[in-house]
């Protein structure tokens, strides 16, 4: 056998194929233990897996492939997995012995498979993985009597108990090629193409072979069949979906709530210990009104990130995710999108960046594009504090259950116009030869603790590395543009003369005054600075979406990261370490005339734009990698930006007229 | 006057890193296949 040599012996490649799900990590974990590398195929973000372990006397390097339902690809990493198979990568060699790995559960499927891999002349081995489950399914399935009829060696494992490792290890130190190839002969004349009619040949054989192989127990509808029957429903699916969905946002506002009060009153603490020992002064100011109050403002939304992951984690490990893609397949193909979209998009509403990429499983370009284009719409969790802010401060009179339904109509917008967006682009363009959607439904389980602990530490973790990097370089700039340049003791001496002429008829008390004039000299001060003269610069733009100066800078400081917004106007309104934080700032802004800033006509219209426009550099560097230069995503970054504006103008000017 | 230099500092070096940052975004030619690589290119 051909290979690396390591001492004397010459070193055994090892390659696990299978379908997905069908148990192949499970496998290479206990064959390698922690011998094992994870990488990337170069050029593809699809994962290498190698790992060593010891065969008898001789050492094996085995690579755990991308899953595959049969060799004809259908996506990339399908692909790279066929591509190893016939020994056509330059940085992977061609194994030596291939281990297929056949699930028990579905094992006429797993069969379609070990028939093609058989014709590749290597030495074959099946091992028959989860055979208990079959077993409890009452599909007990006889190894002796598969090998007999395939030709090679098939072992029945264990994943869980280990059983069955050592008759796998020696099966790959003997194995041999297949010489027959019974399924060959059951070709039949018919009228399909040949690609049909090659799968209709295999499947006849399969068929008998499962009918000798497998004895069939009383079947009996469980359970979990019936809960599958409601889950699976066309249309009792789609509102557990939604019920399931609405407890989530619900559960998001309620139980994150006193966390985050919590959090924001340690924040404000440990701000107010960091500052106060300082004397006053441009750093004393930096620390207080950009760190804390700029960075401060981010990391009191934590708690929600972490809840908002924390669900979606038990849904993904329970099962339930991948029976919301099967729902969402029949709806994504409607509207010129793959069932295999769903993934990315549901990954978008973590961040785009994942999604985007993820998209490479979509075989169709046309597809893949829409999907690419449309994930940015999907509202991410840095969205999340936008609008979380957002509807404290201005809806802080609903109750719960009535904010979490706005929340909700947040997502859902951003979800109805990517819809709308795919559905028009396939009638322009069409969609091209879409490629089969094949889902594997994983069993259900409870979810296990450390599974669902790591997609929450793995977002939250993500969301306060931004805090620490890049939230934080951007608050500190956003400081300075919003501090400097000051103005000078004649133009402060102006602004309180000004102020004074101002007032002289208005009523109220001698400390109401005062505060408003410390209100009016901030806002004179902060005009007077680079960010001011730039929101006065974009404020034609945006006054008629009822945004004023202020939140103008909050918007264009939102493009380098969205949750900046927050931290943005955390610094604009000087929150500092004050109580209350952000929300209760924006309760008090006003405009040059008194009015309120922050009318249910501007919240709603600024959550339409945080919905819809495309404000991330780093998504806008990756769709450009992703489809190969900067035409589509300028076209995404107009045209999504043109349309929010356009929204928002529409949400503002119609509730000013009915509010 | 010192508190004022710490800042000017700070801010030459937050709007830096920002840069550099940015940059190496941009600039990603190559995709090293890992997904959000700040090192694409390389």
């Amino acid at each position: 056998l051909a290979g690396r040599v390591v001492g004397r012996q010459p070193l055994l490649q090892v390659g696990l194929a299978g379908n997905p799900n069908a148990g192949k990590t499970s496998l290479f974990n206990l064959l390698t233990g922690l011998r094992q590398k994870v990488g990337n195929y170069p050029g593809v973000t699809v994962e290498r897996k190698i790992g060593r372990a010891r065969c008898g006397d001789r050492e094996v390097e085995i690579v755990d492939l991308p899953g595959t339902y049969s060799l004809i690809p259908v996506s990339i990493d399908e692909q790279v997995a066929v591509d190893v198979l016939l020994g056509r990568r330059a940085d992977t060699p061609a194994p030596d012995v291939v281990v297929a790995v056949a699930d028990a559960q579905a094992i006429a499927r797993s069969l379609y498979l070990v028939t093609q891999l058989a014709e590749l002349g290597r030495p074959l081995v099946v091992a028959l993985t989860m055979p208990d489950l079959a077993e409890r399914d009452g599909r007990p399935v006889d190894a002796a009597a598969l090998a007999q009829e395939l030709g090679v060696a098939v072992v029945a494992i264990d994943a869980r108990t280990g059983r069955g490792l050592d008759a796998l290890r020696q099966a790959v130190r003997d194995a041999a090629p297949a010489t027959a190839f019974p399924w060959k002969a059951a070709a039949e004349d018919g009228p399909e193409d040949l690609l049909d009619a090659d799968i209709a040949q295999r499947y006849r054989w399969i068929d008998g072979v499962v009918a000798r192989c497998v004895t069939v127990g009383q079947a009996r509808r469980s359970l979990v069949d019936r809960l599958d029957g409601v889950l699976l429903h066309r249309v009792w699916g789609l509102v557990v979906f939604a019920l399931i969905m609405a407890t989530l946002f619900v559960a998001i506002f309620v139980v994150a709530q006193p966390i985050m009060d919590g959090c924001d009153a340690l924040v404000r603490y440990l701000g107010g210990l960091a500052t106060n020992w300082l004397p006053a002064g441009d750093l004393r100011q930096l620390l207080q009104d950009g760190v804390v109050g700029g960075v401060g403002s981010v990391i009191v939304f934590v708690p929600q990130i972490a809840l908002l992951f924390l669900f979606l984690g038990i849904l993904e490990d329970s099962g339930y995710l991948a029976r919301a893609a099967f729902l969402m397949d029949r709806l994504l193909a409607r509207v010129g999108l793959h069932g295999r979209s769903f993934v990315p998009l549901l990954s978008s509403f973590a961040c785009a960046i994942p999604g985007i990429m993820s998209a490479r499983t979509i075989a169709n370009p046309r597809e893949r594009l829409a999907t690419v284009l449309v994930a940015p719409f999907m509202s991410c969790s840095a969205r999340l504090p936008v609008y979380a802010v957002v509807i404290a401060a201005c809806f802080a009179a609903w109750s719960p259950v009535a904010k979490a339904g706005l929340l909700l109509g947040c997502y859902a917008l951003g979800i109805g116009v990517a819809v709308a967006c795919s559905w028009l682009a396939m009638r322009l363009r069409g969609r091209g030869t879409t490629a089969p959607f094949l889902l594997e439904l994983p069993a259900w389980r409870a979810p296990q603790v450390k599974a669902v602990a790591r997609v929450v530490w793995q977002n939250t973790s993500a969301f306060l590395t931004r805090a620490g990097t890049v939230i934080f370089a951007l608050s500190v700039l956003i400081w300075a543009l919003t501090t400097y340049p000051r103005p000078s003791e004649a133009e402060v001496a102006s602004a309180t003369a000004a102020f004074e002429r101002q007032e002289l008829a208005a009523p109220g008390s001698a400390e109401d005054r005062d505060d408003r004039r410390e209100h009016y000299l901030e806002g004179a001060a902060i005009d007077h600075t680079l960010a001011g003269r730039a929101g006065r610069l974009i404020e034609p733009v945006i006054r008629p979406l009822g945004f004023d100066g202020d939140i103008g800078i909050g918007l264009v400081a939102a493009f380098a990261a969205r949750e900046v917004f927050v931290s943005t106007l955390g610094i604009v309104y000087r929150v500092g370490d004050d109580e209350g934080g952000v929300a209760q700032a924006m309760q008090g802004a006003r405009r040059d005339d008194g009015r309120p800033v922050w009318t249910t006509a501007t919240a709603c219209s600024l959550l339409v734009w945080f919905v819809l426009a495309m404000q991330c550099v780093s998504t806008t560097a990756v769709v450009r990698r992703e489809t190969g230069g900067w035409t589509w995503p300028l076209l995404q970054i107009a045209g999504m930006n043109a349309l929010a504006w356009v929204a928002s103008f529409v949400t503002y000017q119609l509730l000013v007229r009915l509010t | 006057m010192i508190q004022t230099l710490i800042v000017g500092v700070i801010i030459l070096g937050c709007a830096g890193w920002l840069a550099v940052q940015g940059w190496r975004r941009v600039s990603a030619r190559k995709d090293c296949g890992c997904g959000s690589c700040p090192k694409a290119g390389k």
